[in-house]
């Protein structure tokens, strides 16, 4: 089928089919999956701005299926994915300004890529560690399996930061929390995504977990939540500057929106630990992603 | 054993989704999103803010009919009740 506004021609089962894996592993993991869509898209022919764009469209719709879901599964915090767009919103134009004033360097791909490369391995590795730890208590010291978080340190220190106004989050079972710490997290987070280009899921779930105490599956949920707006804004924006194709997005989101649900429902067999342990792959999937674009050897 | 029994229950529930959804993803795109496509692209050509603001409203709508479809689906193949 021939695509009028990039000016493709794709099998659309091909891109329904995309959806439906990224929607099972965002519905499933809480993330995008940007950087797994993009490649494929790019590798079926489509140009590297209509990807970014487009893919940030699919995943608005994916995010509200897989959102919705966990609505229903009791895994959103509203009030913290909420508050937390607040930081996210500021922390995306910061990076994004960082990325600008880089630019006269001339070497920015290659600072990001490598900032992506080793952030990103970070945060499988320090995932690998804490979720086999967390099951190792759960083996020997009998910790109930859904608690079990094998790092607790800086949570436990946020948590005792009194700056007020402070909030409390019942969903997430968190009495009081200074509101500046989530609009932090938020705003690091956003940072981030902005500075590395991305959606920020697979940095935003992990930092729920160690840094704000969220339990796992709300953590999931309340990222696709927040998903939803951030990637809302930027489809908004892109499709301004001609970057959307919206008839392979709407395409792509219908294999998303069974992948999602279906990705969602399966969070409910998995303790949170486990779900962390093949989360901490995803990261690594990503840094070899950007290290074979930095090597040359793929496109995006 | 037992668990076996349900993951199989499980695969079968899922693949039975699938062919269902399949069938009727296949009739949407032809009565409806092949329809769309000629009017969206006069649409980029010559509106391009008309254009984002139905983009992300024709997302937004269709995210909320297939998430009711595809709730509908889980519940009538009872894969919502399957446990592993």
């Amino acid at each position: 089928m021939e695509f009028p506004i990039t000016g493709v021609i794709v099998d659309p089962l091909l891109l329904a089919g995309i959806g439906f894996l990224v929607g099972i592993m965002g519905g499933f993991f809480g993330v995008g999956g940007g950087f797994i869509a993009g490649p494929m898209m790019f590798w079926l022919g489509v140009p590297m701005n209509f990807v970014v764009g487009t893919d940030l469209a699919h995943m608005t719709g994916k995010s509200i299926v897989a959102a919705r879901r966990h609505r229903a599964l009791g895994h959103v915090d509203a009030k913290l994915g909420g508050l937390m767009v607040l930081g996210t919103v500021f922390g995306v134009e910061m990076g994004a300004s960082l990325i600008e004033a880089l630019e006269d360097t001339g070497n920015v791909n290659t600072i990001i890529g490598v900032t992506y490369i080793f952030i990103l391995v970070l945060i499988s590795g320090f995932t690998a560690w804490e979720s086999m730890h967390a099951l190792q208590m759960i083996r020997t010291d009998r910790v109930d399996v859904e608690e079990a978080v094998g790092f607790k340190g800086i949570a436990g220190k946020l948590h005792g930061l009194h700056i007020p106004p402070m909030v409390s989050l019942p969903v997430s079972g968190i009495a009081s929390i200074s509101i500046w710490v989530v609009i932090g997290v938020g705003l690091l987070t956003g940072f981030l995504a902005g500075f590395l280009g991305v959606g920020g899921g697979f940095i935003r779930m992990p930092l729920l977990v160690y840094v704000m105490g969220i339990p796992t599956h709300i953590a999931v949920g309340t990222d696709l939540f927040e998903i939803i707006f951030s990637a809302g804004y930027g489809t908004l924006t892109h499709a301004l500057k001609g970057n959307v194709d919206v008839m392979m997005a709407l395409l792509m989101q219908t294999g998303a929106a069974l992948g999602a649900q279906i990705g969602a429902s399966m969070t409910r067999f998995f303790a949170g630990p486990r779900i962390r342990l093949l989360f901490s792959v995803l990261p690594l999937l990503g840094a070899i992603m950007v290290m074979l674009r930095l090597l040359g050897l793929a496109g995006v | 054993m037992v668990k076996r029994r349900k993951i199989k229950k499980m695969i079968r529930t899922v693949i039975i989704e699938l062919l269902i959804y399949f069938t009727v993803v296949v009739a949407y795109f032809y009565f409806v999103l092949r329809y769309l496509r000629d009017w969206l692209g006069t649409l980029y050509a010559n509106d391009l803010v008309m254009y984002a603001v139905i983009s992300l409203g024709l997302i937004v709508a269709q995210a909320i009919f297939l998430e009711i479809v595809t709730s509908f689906l889980l519940s009538y193949t009872n894969f919502d009740m399957v446990e592993t």
